[in-house]
């Protein structure tokens, strides 16, 4: 029988064979495994074997006591069963035996993750530097020098790889992975998503003449950011897919409702503003067909209710 | 020519005129400090006063908290009450209280061209003053019917007589040009004929006041746009393309060329004013129509990014026109494809009410040409404090005015 002393996150900080009963836990240095946590006893766990060769865990009448998991029960004593998990003070411990079934081996790829990671990461960069190029080409109607442009593509680039260095020390810290190239390659897709989705929402809602898109846009945008999010946290953490997803969920669904509510607000304060669809795209793009002009004066009408209403609410 | 012998003909006229002439305030209830000061004269001995509605307006906007009081040249004081208004022509006639009182006779003759005149107000409260002038007819080019004045009538005048060399009124002091020396405006004296014919309820409470003034607003949009929409607009060829040209008289137009060195489009704008509007309140005027057309054209820029251009003027016009909460509700915008089937337009409406002035609104439109990918058209008017169906139909009109050059 193996116990075991787990980090926060369930990984092992060490591990150590119980040859002989009985063994003891404790912060003492007489004991046979030593925790160094303070809630944890000098002498605080005695595992004994009973007459029927089973192994159990008792409490040496510590304040903090023995705790099972799920939900917790103080107990003065438990019976040791493989891959028991308990508690004492702020500690998790677990017991497994040589029995234990482990799983298959994952399955490694001839070349190192750094250098797969590179492979994603060179072509996205390229793509994406195009994409902000083109971007900022696009906007200048000046006669601009192309080392003006990508000076600006590269302030860009900074910013993104700055993004990414930041997640790849925290995940460092965690993990001992830094991933930087993955965690670039997210920076990267993400903010070439965030252009793609405002474009692409401008040439929608200018094609049907319809401000369903532009209304659609924010959701796409937290799609988005949600996806960028569950990908950086996935990298720095060892939580399963799910946890991370709905972690990803929650503070995305927290940034959006937060979005929300400064808009909310300010449009509680009163504003001369003209708040217009500004989309306008080349001829080819326009699928909805003209009104005529009377058409469009009498189409219109709904503005001079919503504008009485207004009137009406002072 | 020797000088001539006795008293100075400007210091005669004075001296007859200065107890007929009032300084009027505008004063805060709560501190007694004055919101507004400005000049006025008798019409009768039984103590009519006119003056600009303009010098009175912010008693209107807000009766509770503001009183309208007289200063006589002598300094004896006392409230005035108004009874009656001509917003359209920036007039106002008060009551004044209490004793017979000398007042002003008006001219019945018309001035020439090049005729002396005599201007008396309270320049920017520093006392009674007269400044000399000269009659140089009424100002043609105008909505709103004005004399064109040589005179330095300066921020307090208004309200206060101009004269002719016998005394009699022959117009209001009003306004002056920013920006110029000594090209001032005057109300001629039959509107001030008009409003003293016209029959009043000297027990009209400002509410009521307030509802005149918003009938006058309504029946002169109605009687230009009316004339205005009576036939189709003029036109001219802007580029490829066709526009509302100069709607009359009363606008002016303005060139100008965007065409800097390293600049790989060209903008032609023209822009069209009509240059005068109504005071209503401080911050509020009305009855202005301006309009502008813009064409773009590429010099080598791609469609994609002369497209870029064209969308990024397009949506200039999001920052606003000005207007505070109290006298406006917010724009209500609605952008739609329109125009007549050879030229499609991408247009943006947007709309916003009067709220003390119920029945009147502003009206602005901008309008992009959807047919090219190397030259396009923009054009964006504005016209305030109008009906909604005589809005309408300007849009209606402009938006058919607005085509391809053959």
């Amino acid at each position: 029988m193996f116990v075991e002393v787990l980090e926060r996150n369930g990984e092992v900080r060490s591990r150590m064979r119980i040859a002989d009963a009985p063994f003891t836990i404790g912060r003492a240095y007489d004991n046979d495994l030593i925790i160094d946590d303070p809630y944890v006893a000098p002498h605080h766990l005695r595992i004994e074997r009973a007459d029927d060769g089973s192994l159990r865990a008792v409490d040496l009448a510590t304040r903090n006591g023995l705790y099972l998991l799920g939900p917790p029960q103080r107990v003065q004593s438990a019976q040791i069963a493989p891959d028991l998990r308990v508690r004492i003070g702020h500690t998790q411990i677990r017991f497994r035996d040589t029995q234990f079934a482990v799983a298959p081996e994952l399955e490694a790829s001839a070349s190192p993750r750094a250098l797969r990671q590179a492979f994603s990461f060179y072509p996205v960069l390229i793509a994406a530097a195009a994409l902000m190029f083109g971007d900022v080409h696009l906007s200048t109607f000046e006669q601009t020098p192309p080392a003006q442009i990508v000076a600006s593509v590269l302030a860009l680039l900074l910013a993104a790889f700055a993004w990414a260095g930041i997640w790849a020390f925290f995940g460092r810290l965690a993990t001992r992975h830094a991933n930087f190239y993955a965690h670039g390659t997210t920076t990267l897709l993400g903010i070439s998503a965030v252009v793609l989705t405002y474009e692409l929402s401008g040439y929608v809602a200018f094609a049907f003449s319809s401000d369903l898109a532009s209304s659609m846009t924010p959701l796409a945008l937290a799609a988005v950011v949600g996806t960028m999010i569950y990908r950086h946290v996935r990298l720095v953490s060892r939580s399963s897919a799910r946890r991370v997803a709905s972690v990803a969920a929650i503070v995305t669904t927290l940034l959006a409702g937060s979005m929300w509510l400064v808009d909310y607000s300010a449009s509680l304060t009163y504003s001369a503003e003209l708040d217009y669809t500004p989309y306008l795209k080349a001829p080819a793009f326009r699928l909805a067909p003209p009104e005529s002009p009377q058409e469009f004066v009498v189409r219109s009408a709904a503005l001079r209710a919503a504008i009485d209403r207004l009137r009406a609410q002072d | 020519m020797p000088a001539p012998a006795g008293p100075d003909q400007a210091q005669v006229l004075f001296d007859n005129a200065k107890d007929k002439v009032l300084k009027i305030r505008v004063v805060l209830n709560a501190t007694q400090s004055q919101a507004s000061v400005g000049s006025g004269f008798l019409v009768s001995a039984d103590g009519l006063v006119v003056t600009n509605f303009h010098v009175v307006s912010g008693y209107l906007q807000r009766p509770a908290d503001y009183t309208v009081e007289f200063t006589r040249h002598d300094g004896t004081r006392g409230p005035l009450k108004l009874i009656n208004v001509d917003v359209v022509h920036d007039l106002a006639l008060l009551r004044m209280p209490g004793e017979r009182s000398r007042h002003f006779r008006m001219a019945s003759r018309a001035m020439a061209k090049g005729e002396r005149g005599f201007s008396i107000g309270n320049p920017h409260d520093l006392g009674l003053t007269i400044v000399e002038g000269t009659y140089n007819g009424l100002v043609l080019e105008s909505l709103y019917e004005h004399i064109h004045f040589t005179g330095a009538i300066n921020p307090g005048m208004s309200g206060g007589p101009a004269i002719t060399r016998e005394g009699l009124v022959f117009g209001v002091n009003v306004a002056r040009l920013i920006n110029a020396e000594l090209v001032s405006f005057l109300v001629p004296v039959k509107y001030v004929h008009r409003l003293l014919g016209a029959a009043r309820d000297e027990s009209a409470t400002p509410q009521a006041l307030l509802l005149r003034v918003r009938d006058q607003l309504v029946a002169t949009q109605e009687d230009y746009l009316s004339r205005l929409l009576a036939s189709e607009l003029p036109q001219i060829a802007i580029g490829p393309y066709r526009a509302p040209a100069r709607l009359g008289e009363f606008m002016r137009c303005w060139g100008r060329a965007e065409d800097e060195m390293n600049q790989q489009y060209r903008a032609s704008v023209q822009s069209c004013s009509s240059e005068e509007s109504i005071f209503v309140f401080e911050n509020v005027r009305t009855g202005a129509i301006d309009f502008e057309h813009v064409l773009l054209e590429s010099r080598g820029l791609g469609w994609m990014r002369f497209y870029k251009l064209f969308e990024a003027r397009f949506g200039s016009g999001t920052g606003g026109v000005p207007g505070l909460e109290e006298d406006f509700t917010e724009f209500r915008c609605r952008t739609e494809f329109s125009g007549e089937r050879q030229l499609p337009l991408r247009a943006a409406l947007c709309i916003r009410a009067y709220k003390r002035l119920p029945g009147l609104y502003d009206f602005w439109l901008r309008a992009a040409t959807v047919d090219r990918y190397d030259k396009g058209l923009l054009t964006t008017f504005s016209l305030s404090g109008v009906s909604y169906d005589n809005g309408s139909r300007f849009v209606q009109r402009y938006l058919e005015s607005v085509g391809k050059e053959n």
